[in-house]
C-alpha cells in the first residue's frame, strides 16, 4: 500500500517521518530515502510490514501543501482571524 | 510634590523616548514604556534597556516530563503564565497545565515547528485560551503544522513573530530573544526561538533546539547570551548542540535537557554531559528526574526534580546561596532592515486607576492598520475603543478606553500591531492599573 509521509525533521542518520492523515511517527533510516530529500519534503512511501521499502519525493504534494500554508500563515500575520 | 515630581520624569523620559526614536521605517525596538514607570531621578542619564526583570515574588518554571520533546511552563508570581513548546502529540501537556490550575495562557511559544515542540501546542490551543502565540514565522508542511495554524486562527489568538534583539514582555517579565536572527536559514532546529530571561540574580537560556550554528552565531553576536544561571539545554541533548565555547560563555550552574526515556535518538548524548560536567554544571534531565521545577525570588533559586538526584557531578549539588549571575548585557538595536514596517508606542497612560480612562499613542507608517490587545488577569481587555484602526496621514494612531471597576491591579500588557503590505510589527508595553 503506498501512502502518503512528510519529512518532520531528521535525527542524525534518521528520519521522523509522519504518515497519512493522522500524521502516524515512523523513525525510518535516512539512507532508505531519496536523495535529496529535506525537512518538509512530501513524500509517497510503501512499508513491507514495519520496513520502509519504498520513498519517492513528492514535488507536487509539497508545493501545494506549502503554497496552502503560506496562505493560511499570511493572513495570521495581517491579523485576519482576528476580524470580525 | 511626589506626583508633581514624577510628572516631571515622565515627561523627560517621554521627550528621551521621542528624541531617541529612530526613523520609521526600521525594525529598531524601542525601550519598552514600562520602564517609565514611578519616578526616576531627574539627574539619571537615560539608561539603555537593561531587560532585567525586578523581582516581586517567587517564579516557578516547570520543565515538563513530555517524554521526548520541550515544554515549558512559566509562571511569575501574579499569576501570569507563558508555555515554551508543547511536546509531541499526546503526550499530556494539556493534562499537566489543567492540573496545575492553569486556565488561561497569556503567551505560548513555538521555538521551531517541529511536531515534538508543536504536536502539543495543537492540543493546548484547542483546550485552553491562549492571548498570544510567538513563534519565529518560519513555516513547514506538516499536517500538524498546518493544525497549529488553523487553531491559532480559531481561538483568536494574537500571533506575533519574533527575532534576535526583539523581546516578549510577561506581565512586566522581558525576555529577549538572542536568536535567530534576521535572516533565516533552512535548518528549523537552528532557527529555534532562544530566549534570555533575568530575574534578578537568576537568570535562565532557553535554547529550544539550537545547534552549533545557532551557538556560533548567538556567540558572533553584539546581542550576547551573556551568562545564564539555568540553562535548558539544546536540542534534548543532542551533540548537535552544547558546544564547549557556548558552554563556557553561558556557564550554567544547573542545566536542565528534556528528553524521552529510552529514547530512539540516544539523547541526551554522552559528549553533551561530558561538556556539561566540563563547566561544571548541575544536570536535570525528565528521562531521569521527570518534570523538574525551578523557583527563584530573584536572590536564590531550587530545583525540585519529581524524582531522583541531579546525574551529576556530584560535587555541585544545587547551592542554597547558587553563584548570582550579576547583570544583563544591554542589547544594542539590530541592524536596520530596509522597507520594513515601522511602530512605535509614543505613549501610554499609566497608572491608571480601576474605573478611569487610559489612552495608548502610538506612530507607524501612514494607512496602516493597527491592532491593540489589553491583556488583563482576566483575559484580552473587550473594552469599547479598543477596535482596530488604520493610522492617519502622519502616521498617529491612538486608543482611548475605560479600566473596567472590577479590572485587577497590577501591571498588564498590551500589545500593538501594524500591518502594511503583508508586514506586520508588533511592539509590546505594559501598563498600571492602581489599587
Amino acid at each position: 500500500m503506498i501512502e502518503k509521509a512528510v519529512i518532520d525533521r531528521f535525527e542524525e542518520d534518521m528520519a521522523v517521518l509522519l504518515v497519512g492523515e493522522k500524521e502516524r511517527k515512523v523513525i525510518a533510516p535516512r539512507k532508505n530515502l531519496p536523495a535529496g530529500a529535506k525537512e518538509g519534503h512530501w513524500l509517497k512511501i510503501e512499508f513491507d510490514g514495519e520496513k520502509l521499502v519504498n520513498a519517492i519525493i513528492d514535488d507536487e504534494e509539497t508545493s501545494k501543501v506549502k503554497e496552502r500554508i503560506a496562505q493560511k500563515l499570511e493572513r495570521l500575520r495581517q491579523g485576519k482571524h482576528l476580524e470580525g | 510634590m511626589r506626583s508633581v515630581f514624577a510628572k516631571i520624569a515622565l515627561i523627560f523620559v517621554i521627550l528621551l523616548l521621542v528624541i531617541g526614536c529612530s526613523p520609521l521605517g526600521t525594525t529598531v525596538q524601542q525601550p519598552t514604556l514600562n520602564q517609565t514607570n514611578g519616578p526616576q531621578p531627574a539627574d539619571t542619564p537615560a539608561k539603555p534597556p537593561t531587560n532585567t526583570s525586578s523581582p516581586t515574588g517567587d517564579l516557578q518554571v516547570h520543565f515538563i516530563d513530555v517524554g521526548q520533546g520541550d515544554s515549558i511552563l512559566i509562571r511569575t508570581p501574579s499569576g501570569a503564565s507563558m508555555l515554551i513548546d508543547g511536546g509531541d502529540t499526546d503526550t499530556g501537556v494539556v493534562q499537566y497545565l489543567k492540573s496545575n490550575g492553569i486556565t488561561r495562557l497569556d503567551i505560548v511559544v513555538a521555538t521551531h515547528p517541529h511536531a515534538d515542540h508543536i504536536g502539543g501546542l495543537v492540543q493546548v490551543l484547542k483546550a485552553i485560551p491562549v492571548a498570544k502565540v510567538v513563534t519565529n514565522g518560519q513555516p513547514t508542511t506538516t499536517k500538524t503544522y498546518e493544525n497549529f495554524l488553523d487553531t491559532i486562527a480559531a481561538g483568536k489568538s494574537a500571533y506575533v513573530e519574533v527575532k534576535r534583539g526583539d523581546t516578549i514582555n510577561l506581565d512586566g517579565l522581558v525576555f529577549t530573544v538572542l536568536s535567530p536572527a534576521n535572516v533565516l536559514g533552512n535548518d528549523l532546529n537552528n532557527n529555534s526561538i532562544v530566549l534570555r530571561l533575568v530575574y534578578g540574580k537568576v537568570s535562565f537560556l532557553f535554547e529550544g533546539d539550537a545547534q552549533a550554528d545557532a551557538e556560533a552565531s548567538m556567540l558572533a553576536s553584539s546581542v550576547s547570551p551573556a551568562t545564564a544561571t539555568i540553562l535548558k539545554v539544546g536540542h534534548h541533548g543532542s551533540r548537535t548542540s552544547s558546544t564547549p565555547a557556548f558552554l563556557a560563555l553561558v556557564k550554567p550552574a544547573v542545566a536542565i535537557y528534556s528528553a524521552g526515556k529510552g529514547n530512539v535518538y540516544g539523547h541526551p548524548h554522552p559528549e553533551t554531559l561530558a561538556a556539561l560536567a566540563t563547566v561544571g554544571a548541575t544536570v536535570y534531565g525528565t528521562d531521569v528526574n521527570g518534570t523538574v521545577i525551578v523557583t527563584t525570588d530573584g536572590n536564590t533559586y531550587k530545583v525540585s526534580p519529581a524524582t531522583g538526584q541531579p546525574r551529576g557531578p556530584p560535587s555541585a549539588q544545587p547551592a542554597a546561596t547558587p553563584t548570582p549571575t550579576l547583570g544583563a548585557t544591554p542589547i544594542p538595536a539590530p541592524a536596520p532592515s530596509s522597507g520594513a514596517l515601522g511602530l512605535e508606542v509614543i505613549s501610554v497612560t499609566s497608572p491608571v486607576a480601576p474605573g478611569g480612562t487610559a489612552t495608548l499613542t502610538a506612530k507607524t507608517v501612514p494607512g496602516s492598520t493597527c491592532t491593540i490587545i489589553v491583556n488583563y488577569k482576566s483575559g484580552p481587555s473587550q473594552a469599547q475603543g479598543l477596535e482596530a484602526k488604520v493610522a492617519d496621514i502622519n502616521g498617529n494612531v491612538s486608543w482611548t478606553w475605560k479600566v473596567g471597576t472590577t479590572t485587577t491591579p497590577g501591571n498588564w500588557p498590551i500589545s500593538v500591531t501594524a500591518s502594511k503590505d503583508k508586514q506586520a510589527v508588533t511592539k509590546e508595553t505594559t501598563f498600571t492599573v492602581g489599587k
